[in-house]
């Protein structure tokens, strides 16, 4: 029972991490229609910057310094490539297309920089472990709880109540309207990829730190780890995109922690799990749990 | 004042929605742009009010000057922010989000709070209707209640030309008769009107001068006394037909 809550603690604030991912991959698609798949390569890009930057100007600079760099790709993705294109008339898939092009050119240099290495994050809460009656943990993944639902909330109050959010979701719900009443649409882009930069920027900072192994070249498959969570809750649903995150990191960790019991299905089916939820999902509700079902209309 | 001028415009490479078509909408006036399905008149508020290009077409000749300064190439939210606002054709409120979040989208171009909050009471004043629902979903309200809210929306920008394309559409005649009422109130208020409709009944009760648009050009034109006497409105616009005088 024990080694079960643990296990779930270690899967939500995993889970929790994803959240932060599939959010900017639901924000993009919501204001734009695309799929940003260039989201794996950016969330290594400023994982390494924070890994390079932190030994000289500590944790929390490093850490800005990241996101500002994630802040900065996303909206030099979205403007240089992704904006001009659309005006020329490039549809949806093609933008989708062109994200998986810029996700390998990146991806190549980042990982040509980190080559074999593996760096470590310290991280202020270093690799405390806090026990408590029978139970431990490391404070890292409270810590990553904490400030991962902290910018959640924040986020769905901002989709909520701002301005913006309400261009947003205006945009998202009829874009020619939303262009009649004088939205613009290159701003209300440009802000969420700038917000899913951000998002990409403080997940990675926990994905690499204490207690994972630290920064290497697979890093970026993380964002893989990330979609499974956004189809699961529905490619237009951000609350959605938090129960995904939330379900895979969940059954990630407490079926990689129940291994050996499982060993029937295989080695490591810990890993293959969240896509088997997702398409068991799917086969269900083939818009994801809270997607709408009209998703790809033209 | 609006002046549309030689207007020329096409769909994809080739296919002409607009041929040299004009058309001027005075300051504080009202204006009704009549014509059968196909004939342009969307097309030519689309040019208007700047979201031709958004939906796959484009401006090949002539002018559109708002107060002296061409609308040519300029974005919608310019067009928004210089004073004509658009309410688009079959309502289109945004269904996911609430009445209130509706009117706030409406408003997005005006930064002054002042200002969007005297708006918001203009809109609530004209359709009370919408007060004690504007927490719930655009999507539940009825067709009727849509139009309203849909013109709200566009008040929300405080325009000086309200454009409205086929506010009658699909409404039954009660609920015409209201939105034609609301129409004239707003006009009444000094904000000038460029109405597109299929009714020309409706239209012709509520403009000082109207054009008839037939597959792209304009075939008829003066003022909305003389178009209701002519008998090719009358036959074509207003039911009575070629069946009566021939019986």
């Amino acid at each position: 029972m024990i080694k079960f809550l643990e296990l779930c603690i270690s899967g939500i604030s995993l889970g929790s991490v994803y959240a932060l991912v599939a959010i900017g991959f639901v924000v993009i698609f919501k204001a734009t229609r695309v799929l940003s798949l260039v989201h794996g390569s950016l969330l290594l890009l400023s994982a390494y910057v924070v890994a390079r930057a932190e030994p000289t100007v500590g944790f929390l600079p490093a850490v800005l310094l990241g996101a500002a760099v994630a802040v900065v790709g996303a909206v030099l993705v979205q403007r240089v490539f992704l904006e001009r294109l659309r005006r020329r008339g490039a549809n949806y898939i093609a933008l989708t297309m062109l994200t998986v092009g810029l996700d390998i050119i990146l991806l190549t240099e980042v990982t040509r920089r980190i080559g074999a290495r593996v760096y470590g994050i310290n991280n202020p809460w270093g690799s405390e472990v806090i026990h408590w009656g029978g139970f431990s943990f490391p404070v890292a993944r409270l810590a990553g709880i904490v400030v991962s639902f902290s910018l959640i909330a924040l986020f769905f109050a901002a989709f909520k109540y701002t301005t913006w959010g309400v261009a947003l979701r205006a945009s998202a719900d009829d874009s020619h309207t939303a262009a009649l009443m004088g939205i613009r649409q290159s701003r209300v882009a440009g802000a969420a990829w700038a917000v899913a930069g951000a998002l990409a920027a403080v997940a990675a900072v926990f994905l690499v730190a204490f207690p994972a192994p630290g920064l290497d070249a697979s890093t970026s498959l993380v964002a893989l780890k990330a979609f499974p969570a956004v189809v699961l809750g529905g490619l237009d649903s951000a609350s959605g995109a938090l129960v995904g995150g939330l379900s895979v990191g969940l059954v990630e960790v407490v079926l990689s922690g129940y291994g050996e019991q499982l060993s029937f299905l295989g080695g490591g089916f810990g890993s293959v799990a969240p896509w088997a939820l997702v398409l068991l999902v799917l086969l269900v509700r083939p818009s994801g749990l809270f997607g709408s079902k009209e998703v790809a209309r033209v | 004042m609006l002046e549309v001028q030689d207007v020329t415009a096409v769909y994809g490479r080739s296919t002409l929605a607009l041929q040299g078509v004009s058309l001027s909408v005075p300051a504080g006036g009202a204006v009704a742009l009549l014509g059968s399905n196909g004939a342009g008149k969307s097309t030519l508020l689309k040019a208007i009010s700047g979201i031709l290009p958004a939906t796959g077409g484009s401006l090949r000749g002539g002018t559109v000057r708002w107060e002296g300064q061409s609308l040519k190439n300029r974005d919608p939210a310019w067009i928004v922010r210089a004073g004509i606002v658009q309410v688009p054709e079959g309502r289109r409120v945004f269904a996911r989000l609430t009445i209130e979040e509706n009117l706030r989208a409406g408003g997005i171009t005006c930064r002054n709070r002042k200002t969007t909050a005297q708006a918001r009471d203009r809109v609530l004043a004209l359709f009370p209707a919408l007060e004690p629902r504007l927490s719930s979903p655009a999507g539940l309200l009825s067709g009727g209640e849509q139009q309203m809210l849909a013109i709200g929306r566009a008040l929300m920008a405080a325009p000086r030309l309200l454009m409205l394309d086929e506010p009658s559409l699909g409404l039954a005649p009660l609920m015409v008769r209201q939105i034609a009422a609301t129409i004239r109130e707003i006009h009444g208020d000094g904000t000038s009107v460029l109405l597109v409709e299929q009714n020309a009944h409706m239209a012709l009760s509520l403009v000082d001068s109207a054009c008839v648009l037939e597959v792209g050009r304009v075939a008829l034109e003066g003022t909305a006394r003389e178009l209701s006497q002519t008998d090719e409105i009358q036959r074509s616009y207003l039911g009575h037909g070629t069946d009566r005088t021939s019986a």
